[in-house]
């Protein structure tokens, strides 16, 4: 299995927000849609959010859990929640370094 | 108001649930009963109608090993099966094109024997395809019929009938083009607005109903195993006959185009734009039919190996 934390970039926000809107708990499809759409302001499609799904349950960071009807709840995975914890670290670093650079600039941030 | 608002919520739920055959079998196998459930919690807009296509694009050429590994042998056979039928659909709506524009070429054929081995190489492509239809597919054919008959399945029957019904309202569009469209000397913007654009959008939506209806069919009425190996088999005589048409195509077309270059005088005379055009777009259809037929094949030969297994 690849390293999850490497590959997370390449996937762009959509796995990142799945990642993120996981992390509290299990969620199905129309959760996740919902609570990314408050956490981030995105609302993901459908082709989106399945293309996500697919390819985080492919690298192991996310599993199927048991379905609840036609609705199957998705949780993240120990792998999944360090990928998930080392990508926010970087995005943190980069965020502190751009907010000090424009307060260094004079501008408010 | 309402009412309109709601029948284009209907209309576009619909067209989100059709959007989802164009995702692989084993995709939807996997994932297609939590889609819809998803698709009825947040009814589908346009741009859900987008991110279905980009997703569906996006399967077809990342395929990721938690659901393309969990196809059975029988789906890979289906699958690959149906593709084949697909490409040879595609590679007859190339090759009707080709054999309608060259039809009055004899003449310059048996004056460049190229040309006539390439139209040789397309004809015997095409026997060969046809003989591999009806070795694989007819049995696959009869199958549905008699699955549609014992079910009363009017979907399935639709959707065998689908070809058909499309190429006749093909057929009907194009008379009816040729009726009101003025005469083929006029200005040729005017004659690719009037017919030669309307056409084209009306083929490629036929090709894309013939080239689902396959596996629509297959899809439907999960045919046995052993006429899916059978079909499998003649799937392999198929693609050869694909790329053998396709390879005629490949050399008739610059051929055409040396030997005969287009004269200047006579822009839609029999070497003119619309020959050119139509000869050009046989020869697109037939590689991407090709490059297709070479995945589908591949796929085939894996199933058979895998279900000898």
């Amino acid at each position: 299995m690849t390293n999850g934390a490497d590959e997370l970039g390449r996937w762009s926000d959509p796995g990142l927000l799945v990642l993120c809107s996981l992390a509290d708990g299990a969620k199905h499809g129309y959760a996740m849609v919902s609570d990314i759409e408050q956490l981030a302001g995105v609302h993901l499609g459908p082709g989106t959010l399945y293309g996500a799904l697919s390819r985080l349950e492919s690298h192991g960071l996310i599993e199927a859990a048991a379905p609840d009807g036609r609705r199957r709840p998705y949780r993240i995975t120990a792998a999944g929640s360090s990928a998930l914890a080392s990508q926010l670290r970087t995005l943190e670093s980069v965020a502190n370094a751009g907010l000090s650079r424009l307060r260094a600039a004079g501008v408010a941030a | 108001m309402r009412s309109h608002n709601h029948r284009r919520s209907r209309m576009l739920a619909g067209l989100a649930r059709s959007l989802l055959w164009l995702y692989p079998e084993p995709w939807r196998d996997r994932y297609e009963a939590e889609m819809l459930a998803l698709l009825e919690d947040d009814p589908p807009g346009v741009g859900a109608l987008a991110s279905l296509l980009g997703g569906a694009l996006d399967a077809h050429l990342r395929p990721q090993r938690n659901w393309r590994t969990s196809a059975t042998p029988a789906a890979l056979m289906r699958l690959s099966v149906g593709g084949l039928f697909s490409c040879w659909i595609l590679l007859s709506l190339a090759g009707s094109g080709f054999a309608k524009e060259t039809e009055g070429f004899s003449a310059v054929e048996s004056a460049h024997p190229l040309l006539q081995v390439a139209r040789y190489a397309v004809l015997a492509g095409a026997g060969l395809g046809c003989a591999a239809i009806a070795v694989g597919g007819l049995p696959l054919l009869w199958q549905a019929l008699h699955r549609m008959l014992v079910d009363r399945d009017t979907r399935l029957a639709g959707w065998i009938a689908a070809p058909a019904l499309c190429l006749g309202a093909l057929g009907a569009l194009a008379v009816l083009l040729m009726a009101v469209a003025p005469s083929r000397h006029g200005f040729p913007a005017s004659f690719a607005l009037e017919i030669v654009v309307p056409l084209t959008l009306a083929m490629h939506a036929f090709a894309l109903v013939c080239s689902l209806a396959p596996k629509v069919v297959m899809r439907r009425c999960q045919p046995g195993v052993v006429a899916l190996r059978r079909a499998c088999v003649a799937g392999q005589a198929l693609s050869i006959a694909i790329l053998l048409v396709c390879a005629g195509l490949l050399v008739y077309v610059p051929a055409l185009v040396v030997q005969a270059p287009l004269p200047a005088e006579a822009p839609s005379g029999p070497y003119g734009l619309s020959t050119a055009a139509t000869l050009c777009l046989s020869l697109a259809g037939a590689v991407a039919a090709s490059a297709m037929a070479l995945v589908a094949s591949a796929r085939s030969r894996r199933a058979l190996r895998a279900e000898a297994q």
